[in-house]
């Protein structure tokens, strides 16, 4: 996956409404109606989210002339699973040398206060 | 050993990202390890890859930019700025990878808590895909309850 498709979803899903929206096809596919109805938002602003979505790559609608069912599709979500996992790997990784690096300097810390402690001996 | 101790897992439902662990050593010092670029340098990046450039001027909306290097001597920037900062307690900030023509890439919040354990440090680290800048306020509220039925859908696609 290009980064920018990455980018494309990301955009797509930042936002509260889409990412319900989302939540709800993850039910099954349903129209715009339907979709619309939880959200205090009309009809056409949820269309406008839906073209968000279905640019994306994210949901497809069906082609019937008066119900146009949305349906999800969640490969691209899976690439952000993906990446995120990638993340969580590298961070990881991250904190395994923090933690050796902290032991490093607090056995320092503690060889010159020996040190120290030794001089005054 | 605080390698036993780590617990750490992806938050529950959540494309975003959570790790906790338990240092053993008191916030004071684990803070100074994030926030000093000197010491940056020294762990701040994965096994076998090194940090020769490292800078940032810690103060809230102040920059900060380093360079990984990987094994293969690729380097590899990043960086973004500073947002939030509590001495000891609390770092916030931004953190983007560049492209390979140099802009930079998809922004993330960084947001790592250090709370003290009776002089070891339990790390709270936390990164939020898909938070753009100033947009922060309109995600709160549950959008990972939003993603719990994603979450049960994802392992059944290919």
């Amino acid at each position: 996956m290009s980064s920018d498709q990455l980018s494309a979803t990301f955009s797509a899903l930042a936002d509260p409404t889409r990412r319900a929206i989302l939540a709800r096809l993850a039910t099954g596919e349903t129209s715009v109606t339907e979709l619309a109805a939880p959200f205090e938002i009309s009809k056409p602003a949820v269309t406008k989210h839906l073209k968000v979505l279905e640019k994306a790559g994210l949901i497809s609608r069906g082609r019937h002339a008066q119900w146009r069912p949305c349906r999800l599709k969640a490969a691209p979500l899976k690439d952000v699973s993906n990446w995120v996992e990638q993340y969580r790997r590298h961070w990881e990784e991250r904190l395994d040398r923090l933690d050796e690096y902290l032991k490093e300097l607090q056995a320092q810390d503690k060889s010159a206060q020996e040190k120290k402690h030794g001089r005054k001996k | 050993m605080a390698a036993r101790s780590n617990k750490s897992a992806a938050l529950a439902g959540a494309l975003d990202l959570t790790l906790v662990r338990v240092f053993d050593a008191p916030p004071s010092l684990v803070f100074q390890c994030w926030a000093d670029p000197k010491h940056m340098q020294r762990w701040s990046a994965p096994h076998g890859f090194t940090v020769p450039h490292s800078e940032g001027e810690l103060r809230p909306g102040g920059a900060w930019r380093s360079c990984m290097k990987k094994p293969d001597g690729t380097e590899l920037w990043l960086g973004g700025v500073y947002r939030e900062i509590v001495k000891d307690r609390l770092l916030v900030f931004t953190h983007a990878w560049d492209n390979p023509d140099g802009t930079p890439g998809h922004e993330t919040v960084v947001t790592v808590r250090f709370d003290d354990l009776g002089g070891k440090t339990r790390l709270t680290f936390h990164q939020a895909p898909f938070e753009n800048t100033g947009s922060r306020d309109g995600h709160a509220g549950g959008w990972s309850e939003c993603f719990e039925r994603l979450d049960a859908f994802l392992p059944t696609i290919a």
